[in-house]
């Protein structure tokens, strides 16, 4: 362990602490008194003045106070670490070592903070182990390194009376492991005391909710849930109540102050935040006017706690959480935030390796479409910046805003003189496209370039392309830019994302169509439309390439082929080897096994094919097939997928001429419709 | 009769005659409960594959094991059975469970909450947990389960795992007359199909043992004797290709393996008590708090074999298992023992690099054995 290192951690806090300091003295705002109280924490488990616990999220915090110990939550480390930028040398190390990647960072990353030195001594660890498999696998581990205690709560999946008792006896014995660390044995005096100001502070959380839910947008984002999130390692201290009491003031204040002159759309958001260092809730939050009013990890979901049996109302506590249990208990939260703030629509970050929040998408998604909520399943990782993909978690971002601009009426009607040329840039990972249309909504020329290395000179071209145009047929009046480009198009008028473009492209072709399924390099997108061709819905591929043209691409260079020669083996073969890992890199370590068995080259062709297909016809039921279905995008060309797709779907799908063009010609659509 | 071959081996045989099917996933559903019911358990045994039906309700970060049950049971793979029990195992079960109740329309499923601690608390809970799983099992069946039905269960499952422990000691032998693909199909008949039929089925098999002399070890030119460890998995599969690999899998730690056999329930006291303690305190599986548990358990298996060798395959996405690995490989490195770390995406994908890397072990564990490298096998801390 290099011994820089190991300072690192105490002297970000360290730092951190002043100026949190500073701040919270002189703008007296009560999210910096917050973050100060908890980066004090902080650094008291690096003082070592008491006895210091690292526990999980979900663990009883108030007994830890009621000990008078030091009480940091592992996935506070780690988003201390993400804050900072340090994660991800850290996680490097934590993989190195061999524990899953596939896993939650959160943990990870507590993990990491162990490996790499910066966790101080430690006198006890705390897990438990509901909702969340790794946050007791990867603390038993920190504790079983460290040599110290490993306290663990085995919370019940059901609410039961048994469920309760067995929970209570838990909570005794973990009481008297924790005597033995504090010597000290917990009185009437000690539980009224905490548990009087964890319930104050719970009141207070309960009004802060309702603020929350009644503000307009701008006035609660992710800022006020990180508080809201950080006080809950300090229920049971003194001074929380009141800095929550200051935080319900200024919320208040805020929004009696009105409109903060945005129009703002409102979110619930669901699961947990980015923290990693340059994450996208600033552009989210300030640019696109999404503000995540309320939150699932600061819903308050306990009754108070009873001083009289403290062990029993911590165990209810803790099997009252709605993450516990059959999935219906968490639609039951979502529906009540929703309920009470009449969100314009509700996010999922899905978190990698958080299977608890994923494996509850579908059903929380069901529950919204009963609703009328517009949903958005946003892959991501909290803690890792190394996963993060900005481009394409942009345009989901940006999708979802066009939806519900759509919906709440925000966008601009056709004017009645839409006379001249209008012009549709689109800026693909592989291709840049420009399709310029007339008045009537004709086309009138278009183009296709690589883009190459730099999307800014493609979008020069297509800007010399358009001028060209204007020479030949007349002025181009508006154009509007889409693509993972669209942001380097500097001449254009407006961005609109792929997903809405496409959508308005493929409508122009085909009137009826109402599911549209695009296939591009990068992403695979399915996408819901009305009889107007606006987005009513859509959902893209999470992070895998599988099922992409990139996966098609990957498995044309492993046969050693064009993708043109595997669309075309692929169509024309009788019989299909299948390819079942959903892994790029396993699957095409299966192609070439099969090469080696000696399978027919065009057996594996229709086998890669029709694994596309298959991960298609997934995203497709998720999105709600309704006829008819119609393919834009680069793979639409290969008839091999196409066919494929077909076959399980039991039905024509309508393929466009040109599909690359689609997007482009969405874009000069909108750019006439908004004229 | 009328057999349906579901998946590869993987065989049921359902009959309007006997007695009805109840399927369980996690090697802690107590069989005994399902039989003194009047139920035949069969274990959802063998299903790997992912497919459209279940990528469209369930994340691909889902392991392909939670995928191809689900697959299969959104296909109707499982509309025989009476109902399915799905243990509190893991996030990926629990949402597999969530999933079932809305997507599946038959059969139902049961959420069984198997504790993650043990002692007195964990198992009085457990004992209630139990209790409600025999009321429910009585409204299924229609019928109340007394303390005579459910002693003759414990009885059935403890021959059951006497004679797969017979099997076991049979094919760790030096010259065993079953080679470890046979085993596993010994044992998934011990999983899915009717108990009855097993014992009778396998006991000619070691009867013929029984009389069999003790044989003197001979290593010259014996094949590598392996433990096959890792994740809930398709063992005939695994073992096949292991041993195609000119090995021999002597032993097996899986909760799809012998493990799931390991301890008898106390015939004596009460029985549903006594089938609680059973399956609290046997061999822990990584999900369980107690980690070196589960990696004494792998080492104590390699001792008492006097393996070469340990192949471990975990399932992506297992976090479980997968949490284990680095305090696992440590130790086995520490007793000097050979292991093997193998990842898969489920039963058809993947083959061909697992077998590339299992044979590349073999040969390693040849280069150590031969005395011309001067590690000789008295070095091998398993002998």
């Amino acid at each position: 362990m290099r011994d820089a290192e190991r300072f690192l951690m105490p002297l970000a806090a360290r730092g951190l602490l002043t100026v949190e300091k500073l701040r919270a003295i002189t703008g007296s705002s009560a999210l910096d008194a917050l973050h100060y109280e908890t980066l004090r924490l902080l650094a008291a488990l690096y003082s070592k003045k008491k006895p210091t616990v690292l526990a999980g999220f979900f663990f009883p915090v108030e007994m830890l106070h009621a000990h008078g110990m030091t009480p940091m939550f592992g996935e506070f480390v780690a988003s201390a670490l993400a804050s900072t930028g340090l994660e991800k040398n850290a996680l490097g190390v934590v993989d190195g070592e061999g524990f899953p990647v596939e896993s939650c960072t959160f943990h990870r990353a507590a993990m990491a903070a162990f490996l790499k030195g910066y966790l101080p001594s430690l006198d006890a660890v705390a897990a438990t182990t509901h909702l969340c498999d790794t946050q007791c696998k990867a603390l038993e581990e920190v504790a079983a390194r460290l040599g110290v205690p490993f306290i663990v709560l085995d919370v019940p999946q059901e609410d039961t009376p048994e469920a309760r008792v067995y929970l209570e006896r838990q909570i005794e014995g973990a009481d008297a492991v924790l005597s033995a660390l504090s010597g000290k044995k917990l009185g009437r005096d000690d539980w009224e005391r905490v548990f009087g100001f964890s319930n104050a502070a719970r009141d207070v959380m309960v009004r802060l909710n309702q603020l929350r839910a009644a503000a307009p947008a701008g006035v609660c984002g992710k800022d006020v849930s990180t508080a809201l999130i950080q006080a809950q390692l300090m229920l049971g201290l003194p001074q929380l109540p009141r800095l929550l009491e200051y935080l319900a003031e200024e919320i208040h204040r805020a929004s009696l102050q009105g409109n903060t002159g945005r129009v703002g759309f409102r979110l619930v958001w669901l699961l947990t935040f980015p923290y990693f260092k340059g994450n996208f809730v600033p552009f989210m939050e300030r640019t696109l006017n999404l503000w995540p009013v309320l939150d699932e990890l600061t819903h308050v979901f306990w009754d108070p706690l009873d001083p009289q049996r403290p062990y029993e109302s911590l165990a209810v506590k803790m099997l009252q959480n709605p993450g516990l249990g059959p999935v219906d208990r968490r639609l039951r939260m979502v529906e009540c935030m929703v309920r009470s703030a009449r969100p314009d629509g509700v996010v999922h970050f899905s978190h990698w390796g958080c299977r608890q929040g994923q494996g509850g998408v579908r059903a929380v998604a069901e529950l919204l479409e009963r609703f009328g909520v517009p949903f958005l399943d946003l892959d991501g990782d909290c803690i890792d910046s190394r996963s993060y993909a900005e481009g394409p978690t942009r345009t989901r971002l940006e999708g979802f805003v066009e939806l519900l601009k759509r919906r709440s009426g925000k966008v601009r009607k056709t004017s009645l003189s839409s006379d001249g040329l209008f012009a549709g840039i689109d800026i693909g990972s592989m291709t840049a496209k420009a399709v310029v249309v007339d008045s009537q909504g004709r086309m009138v020329a278009h183009v296709m370039n690589a883009t190459g290395a730099s999307a800014r000179r493609a979008a020069a071209s297509l800007e010399g392309f358009l001028h060209e145009v204007s020479r030949r047929y007349g002025s181009v009046r508006r154009c509007v830019a889409t693509g993972y480009g669209r942001k380097v198009v500097d001449f254009a008028d407006e961005q609109i994302t792929e997903i809405t473009c496409h959508a308005r492209g493929m409508w122009h072709l085909f009137p009826d169509v109402r599911t549209i399924i695009d296939i591009g390099g990068q992403d695979t997108k399915a996408i819901a439309v009305n009889d107007k061709g606006e987005v009513e819905n859509f959902l893209m591929n999470d992070k895998c390439a599988a099922g992409t043209g990139r996966f098609l691409e990957l498995m044309a260079r492993a046969l050693e082929m064009d993708i043109e020669d595997l669309s075309d083996l692929g169509a024309g073969a009788s019989r299909a080897v299948p390819i079942s890992s959903v892994c790029s890199v396993f699957a095409e370590s299966e192609v070439v096994s099969h090469i080696a068995e000696g399978h027919p080259v065009e057996a594996i062709c229709r086998g890669i094919c029709e694994s596309v297909a298959e991960r298609t016809a997934a995203l497709l039921k998720k999105v709600g097939r309704r006829p008819v279905v119609a393919m834009t995008g680069g793979v639409a060309k290969n008839a091999g997928v196409v066919k494929a797709l077909e076959r399980r779907l039991g039905g024509r799908i309508a393929t466009a001429p040109e599909p690359q063009i689609i997007g482009a010609l969405g874009a000069a659509l909108l750019a006439r419709d908004g004229a | 009769m009328k057999n349906h071959l579901w998946h590869g081996h993987v065989f049921q045989s359902h009959d309007s005659r006997t007695a009805p099917v109840v399927g369980w996933l996690c090697s802690a559903t107590p069989e005994e409960l399902l039989l003194a019911a009047g139920f035949l358990p069969q274990r959802l045994y063998g299903f790997e594959a992912r497919g459209e039906e279940s990528e469209a309700v369930l994340p691909t970060t889902f392991c392909a094991y939670v995928h191809g049950v689900l697959q299969a049971a959104l296909t109707g793979a499982f509309r025989h059975m009476a109902a399915v029990v799905v243990v509190n195992s893991c996030d990926a079960m629990r949402r597999l469970a969530d999933v079932w109740e809305r997507h599946v329309k038959a059969p139902p499923v049961y959420r069984l909450d198997f504790p993650f601690a043990t002692g007195p608390a964990a198992e009085s809970y457990w004992v209630d947990v139990l209790r409600r799983l025999a009321a429910y099992l009585e409204g299924l069946s229609g019928r109340p389960m007394t303390e005579a039905d459910l002693r003759h269960g414990v009885a059935i499952l403890n021959e059951t795992r006497r004679r797969v422990r017979a099997l076991d000691a049979v094919r760790s032998l030096p010259k065993p007359r079953i080679s470890g693909t046979d085993y596993a199909h010994w044992l998934v008949k011990a999983f899915v199909d009717d108990k009855k039929r097993f014992l009778a089925e396998s006991a000619a098999l070691c009867a013929s043992e029984e009389n069999r002399e003790d044989e003197s070890w001979d290593e010259s030119g014996t094949p590598p004797r392996l433990v096959l460890g890792g994740c809930a998995a398709d063992a005939p599969m695994l073992v096949r290709l292991v041993e195609s690999c000119g090995t021999r899998v002597v032993a097996d730690t899986l909760c799809t393996g012998t493990r799931h056999f390991d301890t008898l329930t106390s015939e004596t006291g009460d029985p549903l008590r006594a089938v609680a303690r059973r399956y609290l305190n046997r061999a822990p599986c990584a999900r369980r708090v107690e980690a070196m548990g589960f990696v004494e358990h792998i080492r104590a298996v390699v001792r008492r074999t006097q393996a070469d060798g340990v192949v471990f395959p975990t399932l992506k996405f297992c976090d479980m298992v997968r949490w284990r690995l680095p305090r696992l490989s440590a130790v086995m490195e520490q007793e000097n023992i050979p292991f093997l770390h193998v990842e898969r995406d489920g039963s058809a994908a993947s083959w061909g690099q697992m077998e590339t890397r299992v044979q590349a072990f073999v040969e390693m564990i040849h280069a150590r054995g031969d005395p011309a490298t001067g590690a000789g096998k008295e070095t091998h801390a398993g002998r």
